[in-house]
């Protein structure tokens, strides 16, 4: 049978050879022409989605922007080295586009269509056009402009209160939300004593997932005394510009508690920036 | 040749005087210079697709020129030697024939026939007559003048539809016929693409078999100017000899942008080696003549008489026919004219045929479908029907208002025929009318001349007498006292003689006129 079936695949070919006088489909220009046209990247409506393919994710949203293709050269172009998009935010931030077509190639004088796909975290798709640019790369040809996404579809951008311009660092930043004071902690009462509660968010500003091991943050009283608190985060890592948050518990004297308005604070260090920040206690409202 | 042919005078007048001396023409003798003429008349040309039941090669077709050669020179001649026949199609493909005699030398004075036979590809053989020349050389003087010819037409051989002077190369060159889009092709799919199916033809006009594969040959479908597309080419054939033809197929995998293309904005090049050229490109296929793929006429519409299915599948030349068996026409003449022009209107190339000795129309289609009508089939009509074709009924006067509707006349103005007649000058001949007129009564009946009298041109009148005598009649049956208002003779030509010598078109076409009738008139 083997031998059967290569028999008949030398006919095939001999028969195809003896007919067959030129390989077709090649588009070329003109001998009188001096050069073809460009390979054009048109971009149309764009959405920005809390779901891709039925999926989530924490504090990011999905930009996409319809993309409409021709390549009036007269070359194949393969879609990945030839088109690409980038969004800068803030000068530092580049987040690179997903390219999502049918055709891998683009071949001359083909049109396609499909999509760039940015995975952007919640603080980007916020951001307004001075600090977020497009940068468009279609066949070389590089265009940037100012960009703001559209406005969320569905999912809610967490608004974490941090911004960039007033960051601490560029790792891990540190923004108090809430200091309560407690009359005791987990059933231990103490009369001398009383627990101050700091609840507390942190932000990720570098390019990397960050474990917030180096953060440290000490209750000070009359910008004179510190305490060293307990500190737990609700998290492990956190990924670039995004947000978590902890708490640090205080176990402080009752005449810390019982000081001057204002004469509380807390003195942050993440990694070698080092900065106070005013906190106000409130009551324990109970549970 | 001038002193040939007055020595051929003086020999026979030398024969004259031979015979009046007694002397036998065995002793034939002529003194002077030896001469060599040889007097060759063609006395008929045919063409065939086989010869002594063998088929012409290939896209080929014998042309057979049967000739009658008498020696009208000095010396005995021996015609293999001396006689080369060639025939010549647009001046420059020249064929030489192969040549059987009947006698191998002829003597002085003596005659003899000879057939020439030639192989020509099909679109030299069945060219337009003026197109080809068939001469005669002897002894290496060619005769003064090439002798044209007309042959009938070869049934089943289209001519291939190529025009030598409207080719592109003198080698080989392409033809597209009408293009078709197919969103598949091979199997192969791609929504950004549609294929776009051109059928080609090619020819050889070269002089030497050409390889495919060695010539270079490219088509490519040109976008905005600036774009080309190749096409790929599959042919059937991998060589082509000279002034054969093969057909294949160009495909071109175009993009949507360039599919979905105003059509000013396409374009077709060819190119073959150095030469190129833009042959003329449309989308939209040329819609064909209305009468191009018309059913072949019934001889019912002509006869009135229905045909009946003689067989089915009868096989004649490679075709396949349905043949059918009609009661032969009373005027055979008449018919053949009718029915010729029925099938020419219906777009068919209509010849004269001879197949086994038999007369018959041969008709082409413009696809190449073929039907014969044998009109003398032993007292009979045949009617033979390529399968593929259809026949309908069709009478002349259809056909009439066919012509009528395409080229409609205004009322009150002539006819065609009669405004032909009212070109005519006085003194002119013009036909009108069959009469009979040869005592050849097994034979239709002769067309009668008429020399003009009389042209009123305001009047678009014309006043005609018969050329010659038609008949003789008496004036009157009987000897009475009568006037031309009741005369015999005056019945007898408006009513017999009207009736048979015009059709009831030609009736229409002659006026009534007011005729003096009173005694004095006769």
């Amino acid at each position: 049978m083997k031998k059967t079936w290569i028999v008949w695949l030398l006919a095939a070919l001999l028969a195809y050879g003896a007919c067959a006088c030129a390989e077709g489909g090649q588009v070329t220009l003109l001998p009188d022409q001096e050069a073809a046209g460009v390979f054009e990247c048109t971009l149309g409506d764009m959405t920005l989605s809390a779901e891709r393919n039925g999926m989530t994710k924490d504090q990011h949203k999905w930009l996409y922007l319809d993309m409409s293709l021709m390549n009036w050269t007269v070359e194949d172009k393969p879609l990945a080295q030839t088109v690409s998009a980038v969004l800068t935010w803030q000068g530092n931030y580049k987040f690179q586009a997903e390219i999502v077509c049918d055709r891998t190639v683009i071949q001359p004088l083909v049109s396609a269509t499909g999509k760039l796909v940015f995975e952007l975290p919640d603080i980007v798709c916020q951001a307004d056009e001075e600090t977020l640019t497009l940068t468009l790369t279609a066949d070389g040809q590089q265009t940037v402009a100012p960009f703001r996404c559209p406005a969320d579809e569905g999912g809610q951008i967490v608004a974490s209160g941090f911004t960039y311009a007033a960051r601490h660092g560029d790792a891990g930043d540190v923004l108090p939300l809430k200091a309560v004071l407690l009359e005791n902690y987990e059933g231990e009462t103490d009369e001398a004593y009383r627990w101050i509660e700091v609840s507390f968010n942190v932000f990720n500003w570098s390019e990397k997932a960050y474990a917030p091991t180096d953060i440290k943050m000490v209750l000070t009283y009359l910008n004179r005394y510190g305490f060293e608190g307990t500190v737990t985060y609700d998290f492990e890592t956190l990924a670039p510009l995004t947000c978590g948050s902890g708490r640090a518990l205080y176990r402080v004297p009752l005449a810390v508690v019982n000081g001057q308005t204002g004469s509380l604070g807390l003195k942050i260090g993440a990694g070698e920036q080092t900065w106070d920040e005013a906190i106000t206690l409130t009551e324990d409202e109970g549970v | 040749m001038k002193k040939s042919r007055i020595v051929a005078v003086l020999l026979c007048l030398c024969l004259l005087a031979s015979q009046a001396l007694g002397e036998g023409f065995g002793g034939l003798t002529m003194w002077g210079e030896d001469v060599t003429d040889l007097a060759i008349t063609v006395t008929s040309v045919d063409r065939t697709r086989s010869l002594n039941g063998a088929e012409a090669p290939a896209q080929s077709v014998y042309v057979i020129v049967n000739a009658h050669i008498q020696n009208m020179g000095t010396v005995t001649c021996q015609l293999k030697e001396s006689v080369r026949a060639t025939l010549t199609w647009q001046g420059q493909y020249v064929y030489e024939a192969t040549v059987e005699y009947r006698r191998e030398q002829v003597e002085m004075l003596v005659e003899t026939e000879g057939v020439f036979t030639f192989c020509l590809p099909e679109i030299a053989a069945m060219a337009p007559e003026a197109e080809l020349a068939l001469s005669f050389d002897v002894d290496g003087t060619p005769q003064d003048k090439p002798f044209t010819f007309s042959a009938a037409a070869v049934p089943g051989v289209v001519r291939p539809a190529f025009e030598y002077s409207g080719r592109h190369t003198d080698g080989l060159d392409i033809a597209l016929d009408a293009p078709q889009f197919a969103d598949e092709y091979n199997g192969e799919r791609d929504d950004a693409y549609r294929w776009l199916v051109i059928p080609v033809r090619l020819i050889n006009w070269g002089k030497a078999p050409v390889t495919l594969a060695e010539e270079q040959l490219k088509v490519t479908l040109t976008y905005l100017g600036r774009y080309g597309i190749a096409g790929s080419l599959a042919l059937e054939a991998e060589t082509l000899d000279p002034l054969h033809t093969a057909s294949g197929v160009a495909v071109f995998k175009t993009p949507m942008v360039v599919a979905t293309a105003e059509e000013d904005q396409l374009g077709m090049l060819v190119s073959v080696r150095e030469q190129q050229w833009q042959p003329e490109f449309s989308l939209t296929a040329v819609p064909a003549p209305v009468t191009a793929l018309m059913p072949v006429p019934d001889p019912e519409g002509l006869t009135g008489v229905k045909g009946i299915l003689n067989r089915t599948g009868y096989v004649l030349n490679g075709k396949t026919y349905t043949v059918y068996q009609y009661t032969k026409a009373r005027d055979v003449a008449a018919f053949v004219a009718d029915y010729t022009a029925l099938a020419t209107a219906n777009g068919y190339r209509v010849s004269d045929v001879k197949i086994s000795e038999l007369p018959a129309l041969s008709l082409v289609r413009s696809d190449g479908l073929t039907a014969l009508v044998f009109y003398d089939y032993s007292g009979a009509m045949l009617l033979m029907v390529e399968d593929g074709l259809d026949k309908a009924v069709l009478t002349l006067e259809q056909k009439e208002e066919m012509s009528v509707a395409a080229d409609p006349v205004t009322e009150g103005e002539a006819l065609p025929e009669v405004r032909q007649m009212l070109s005519l000058k006085v003194g002119d001949i013009f036909t009108f009318g069959h009469y009979e007129q040869d005592n050849d009564l097994f034979q239709s009946d002769e067309p009668v001349d008429w020399l003009v009298l009389e042209v009123d041109e305001e009047n678009h009148k014309a006043l005609l007498i018969s050329r010659y005598g038609l008949d003789a009649k008496l004036y009157n049956a009987t000897e009475t006292n009568v006037t031309w208002e009741t005369c015999t003779l005056r019945s007898w030509l408006n009513r017999e003689f009207l009736n048979e010598a015009f059709s009831a078109e030609e009736q229409q076409a002659i006026l009534t006129t007011a005729v003096d009738n009173s005694n004095s008139q006769g």
